[in-house]
């Protein structure tokens, strides 16, 4: 028989890095997760992708074990990486960080889109765009 | 510790670059909700210090200009409240009940007072924050091998001790000398703890460390319960720790990386004497060639 969930929770964490210090520690805390083992799994299964943040979904059970999926990196560690930047502008209306193609931010749009729940790729296309540019990268071509 | 607890509410077409704006501000991390359809929580943490009030209001005033960007925000809002980490750090406590390892193990945390099955070599635990609860897969495997192999008057090496869930076990079940290592302060305060309540500290010896780095003399057993990266590097130093007939049990290995430290351990002369799996996780039972 399928195992009761009590709670799903979402969360945008370091690879490699999980400690029990928020947001980890409260997310899992209050639902009665023991937050070491989470850490010790999430980061064996990440330990290739340190240095990046990977989302992952934690499925919580009655008897307060838990499975997790992880994710596709965010949209703007994907916008980044196509611009070749260590971090965006902290003024993106003053100062521009860099800039990405059309088709680069069709494809983080592709990749993404099931995890913005959106329902056609123009509307993710939308999301990466204005992400992109509240990071300060230009949309060119 | 305390922390300041930043929750921004927003719509969907807006999620991810708020949270790239938590996550610039030093946030560590961010968490996801939908309390309602359309609706979205991002919660970040940042410790309190000199510096808070600068860094929310930076985060207040990016997530203001993204409505600029053609981001719909929704109905925005950001809510601070101060938290303390007591809150959430122990609260799985209440959760922690007794259970059965293998044939005579019994896991129990120290506050739970459920009389335990006859016969049953009792191990008594609180973790604290520190990693071996006993419900891991990857401790529970250890755990087995101590319950088939300790005969009594062994020495044992714990090397990753956590909580000393594995080297109170192996006292309990006979071992006459366990060394528990852990290169975690707050692991050796807790391991230390729990050695004295179960009675066993005048043979279990805790002490702060790396790896096998200072240790003396020969051990029947290795426990080594630790990541597959680790031991890499661990196993081509432990094999001249351990006793000709002695054994070494390497847990915490994800199925996927089984194959790569297996090959490791046999190429500086370890025979697998067995494999040991739950779930994705796997434990190498080894003995030196």
């Amino acid at each position: 028989m399928a195992k009761k969930i009590i709670a799903v929770v979402k969360l945008q964490i370091p690879a490699g890095k999980a400690t029990p210090a928020p947001p980890v520690g409260p997310a899992l805390g209050q639902h009665g997760v023991n937050i070491m083992e989470f850490c010790k799994t999430y980061n064996e299964r990440t330990a290739s992708q340190v240095g990046t943040i990977v989302p992952v979904e934690i499925t919580v059970y009655a008897d307060r074990t838990f499975t997790f999926v992880t994710k596709t990196p965010p949209a703007s560690v994907l916008l980044r990486q196509a611009a070749g930047l260590e971090k965006g502008s902290g003024e993106p209306n003053k100062a521009k960080a860099g800039k990405v193609t059309r088709s680069q931010v069709r494809d983080i749009a592709e990749k993404k889109m099931k995890d913005l729940n959106a329902h056609d790729v123009e509307a993710a296309v939308r999301m990466i765009e204005g992400t992109a540019r509240s990071m300060g990268i230009d949309i060119v071509g | 510790m305390k922390w300041v607890e930043i929750t921004v509410t927003t719509a969907q077409p807006a999620v991810e670059a708020v949270a790239n704006i938590l996550l610039e501000c030093r946030t560590g991390g961010i968490v996801e909700e939908h309390p309602q359809p359309g609706v979205v929580q991002l919660r970040g943490y940042l410790p309190v210090g000199p510096a808070t009030d600068v860094t929310l209001s930076a985060i207040a005033s990016r997530i203001r200009t993204l409505p600029k960007f053609g981001l719909d925000v929704g109905r925005a809002g950001i809510a601070t409240q101060v938290v303390e980490d007591s809150r959430w750090a122990f609260a799985w406590k209440n959760h922690f009940k007794p259970f059965a390892v293998g044939r005579r193990l019994w896991i129990t945390p120290t506050w739970d007072e459920t009389p335990p099955p006859a016969g049953a070599v009792v191990v008594e635990l609180d973790p604290g924050m520190a990693f071996g609860s006993g419900l891991h897969p990857s401790t529970q495997m250890c755990l087995a091998v101590l319950e088939e192999h300790v005969r009594g008057g062994e020495r044992v090496v714990d090397v990753g001790t956590g909580s000393g869930i594995l080297s109170i076990a192996a006292a309990k079940l006979g071992a006459a000398a366990v060394l528990a290592v852990d290169n975690d302060p707050v692991a050796v305060d807790v391991a230390r703890q729990n050695a004295a309540h179960n009675r066993v500290a005048d043979r279990v010896t805790v002490r702060l460390g790396d790896l096998l780095n200072g240790v003396e003399g020969r051990a029947d057993m290795i426990l080594a319960n630790l990541i597959a990266d680790i031991h890499l590097d661990f196993l081509p130093a432990a094999r001249t720790y351990l006793q000709p007939d002695g054994m070494l049990a390497a847990s915490g290995i994800i199925e996927d990386r089984m194959l790569e430290v297996e090959a490791v351990a046999r190429s500086v002369g370890f025979r697998t004497r067995e494999v040991k799996r739950d779930a994705e996780w796997r434990c190498l039972v080894l003995a030196r060639n």
